[in-house]
């Protein structure tokens, strides 16, 4: 169990990247979402103990993070995949393996040799172990990566948008892997892929200018957009009127457009049923209301 | 504590491992030995003898000397005169004169010139040692690890020390066979020592010095940048540890008395011992250093 209060990250020169989370979570996977600079990675960045946190605390399994004793032991159940991952490029990837093992506490080389030669397997680079990291493509040092965070058995897992930059094979297989082993532990994945989520976590929040606005199953946020999804086939212009178009596609009889929204009697509009993206992008829209709404009700400075 | 010295000794390994695929420590030695083979072959050739007499051993019964034959360059031994003896002063007798002065030629070769390489080598080379890590954005994956950061430090500057002595050993026997075939036979225990007790600690402070200075760096463009700030210290160091060196040299003089015959150590024996004291006064200020680095590194984690 992770239990998260009051959490506040206020970074240098100002900027508020986590703006008082309160969070729990529990075991299995656990899916983060939210636009670009929402906090996500400082949010993960605090939960892994790479990152001193502002104000608020933070438990990992009843290590609490402030401690450094806690932070050690909090560590020692840890797998980290950060956003920006980096290798040693004069490295192999058995090599790097091993060298990461040893460091997250697995010393029996017989041990090693077992976990790496089965972590190469799930993530498909046993033929290209013995390679050196530097010729590797941008999915194959993700996939080292990933592989790098399961090592030693940990009992919790961050992801820090795991699957960017694999193709859709490995993304599949990538995501299997961890529904596989969320089984009795505590997974933390980052994604703007949503379908990510929407196949493999049950509870997921999304984050928004560094607060957590919502926070649930992607059923629920689903079920919230259920009415607000349409698809509209016109020859004419764009559809417009506080609609947000979710796709756009051309067909031989016009364009059909999904979109978020109340569509008026202008348009031919038939609703649809929700995906998890339209959930998302609902959810979104609605903060940009609010944001909107905040902003003309707040009175403007008359200047003298 | 064991999960702590796997760790270290893993982190020193692969330290070893990356530092000879970047063939780091391959260039390192090879400048070393090149130019320390130049600055032997810059020196005139000597055929060090008192007329044609290489050895006089006074003290052997019956006295004997050797000679370099004019014609063929060989050596031979034969029953000195009383004649033969007196032309040679009484502090080079029983000594060789060729070891004499070969031994002369390497000791100052590896105690005084040497160091001055190693100054401006080291100092800026092991500076990226913690910074490189930055670079390659590995950090986040120690940080994410159960290392600590005595560990983390400890090991990084114990495997740039491993690399350095390595190099080091490298230089050591491949310039001890050139001088050997190139000066002829040398007395190997002041070889020896001058690697072992002025070389080995003067390296070790100035990289010790440079891994820990720059272990703020965030970049190795930086860490370089640190290491030549401190390069003119490490070439006080060296000024310091020279004059020492020579000072004591020059004391030889004084040392010599009528009744007792020149020997290495008397020449060298007071300088190495003198040197190597200082030096590891120094290298204690690389221990004042690192708990200085470690105390920030773990204020900060
Ligand atoms: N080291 C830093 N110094 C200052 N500001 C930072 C730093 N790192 C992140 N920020 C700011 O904090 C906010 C949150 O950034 P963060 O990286 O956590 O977002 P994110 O949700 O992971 O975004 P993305 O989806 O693009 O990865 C952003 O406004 C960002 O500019
Ligand atoms: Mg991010």
């Amino acid at each position: 169990m992770i239990t998260i209060s009051h959490l506040t990250k206020t970074y240098r020169g100002g900027v508020k990247a986590i703006d008082g989370v309160s969070l729990e979570i529990g075991t299995g996977m656990f899916g983060l979402v939210g636009p670009n600079g929402a906090g996500k990675t400082t949010f993960m960045r605090i939960i892994a103990g790479l990152l001193k946190p502002t104000a608020g605390e933070i438990s990992v399994f009843g290590n609490n993070l402030r401690a450094y004793a806690g932070k050690q032991a909090a560590k020692a159940q840890l797998g980290y995949l950060p956003q920006d991952l980096g290798l040693y490029p004069n490295l192999n990837a058995y090599e790097f393996l091993d060298y990461m093992a040893i460091l997250k506490g697995v010393t029996s080389s017989a041990d090693r040799k077992r976990q790496i030669d089965m972590l190469l397997e799930q993530v498909r680079l046993t033929d290209a172990a013995k390679r050196p990291l530097k010729t590797y493509s941008g999915g194959m040092k993700r996939r080292v990566g990933i592989a790098q965070a399961l090592l030693g058995n940990p009992r919790l897992i961050i992801v820090d948008e795991p699957t960017a930059g694999l193709d859709p094979e490995e993304r599949i297989r990538f995501r299997n892997l961890l529904a596989d082993a969320a089984a009795g532990r505590t997974i933390i994945l980052s994604t703007h892929i949503v379908e990510d989520i929407s196949q493999s976590c049950n509870d997921l929040a999304a984050m928004r200018g560094g607060k957590v606005i919502y926070r649930g199953s992607p059923q629920d946020l689903i079920a919230q957009a259920r009415g607000s999804v349409w698809m509209i086939t016109t020859q004419a212009e764009r559809p417009n009127g506080g609609l947000t178009i979710v796709s756009t596609l051309q067909m031989a009889n016009g364009v059909q457009y999904r979109v978020l929204g109340n569509p008026d009697g202008r348009y031919d509009a038939s609703p649809v049923e929700p995906s998890l993206e339209d959930g998302y992008m609902w959810l979104m829209a609605q903060a940009n209301d609010q944001l909107a709404r905040l902003a003309a009700s707040s009175p403007k400075r008359e200047t003298a | 504590m064991a999960l702590a010295l796997s760790q270290t000794a893993a982190i020193i390994r692969y330290e070893l491992l990356m530092a000879w695929r970047r063939r780091a420590l391959l260039v390192m030695g090879g400048f070393f030995l090149v130019t320390l083979i130049g600055f032997t072959a810059m020196q005139p050739p000597s055929q060090p003898a008192i007329g044609d007499i290489v050895e006089v051993n006074a003290s052997a019964n019956p006295p004997t000397i050797t000679r370099r034959d004019a014609a063929t360059g060989e050596l031979i031994v034969e029953e000195a005169t009383e004649e033969q003896i007196q032309s040679v002063p009484q502090a080079l007798r029983d000594i060789s004169l060729i070891t004499l002065s070969s031994t002369q030629m390497v000791v100052m070769l590896v105690a005084i010139i040497f160091p001055v390489l190693v100054a401006i080598t080291v100092v800026v080379f092991f500076a990226e040692t913690i910074p490189l890590d930055r670079q390659y954005r590995i950090r986040e994956l120690f940080n994410s690890a159960p290392v600590s950061s005595l560990v983390y430090l400890g090991s990084k500057l114990l495997g740039a020390w491993a690399a350095l002595a390595i190099t080091l050993l490298f230089v050591m026997i491949g310039f001890g066979i050139f001088a050997r075939i190139t000066l002829g036979a040398f007395d190997l225990t002041y070889y020896l020592q001058s690697w072992l007790l002025v070389v080995l600690p003067f390296s070790l402070t100035c990289t010790g010095w440079s891994v820990l200075a720059a272990s703020g760096a965030g970049s190795r463009r930086k860490a370089i940048l640190i290491g030549l700030v401190l390069l003119p210290g490490a070439l006080l160091l060296y000024t310091l540890i020279s004059v020492q060196f020579w000072s004591e040299v020059m004391l030889v003089g004084s040392r010599i008395t009528p009744q007792e015959p020149l020997t290495l150590t008397m020449l060298f024996g007071a300088a190495i011992s003198q040197t190597a004291a200082i030096q590891f006064g120094f290298l204690i200020s690389v221990g004042f250093l690192f708990l200085v680095v470690w105390a920030w590194s773990r204020m900060r984690a």
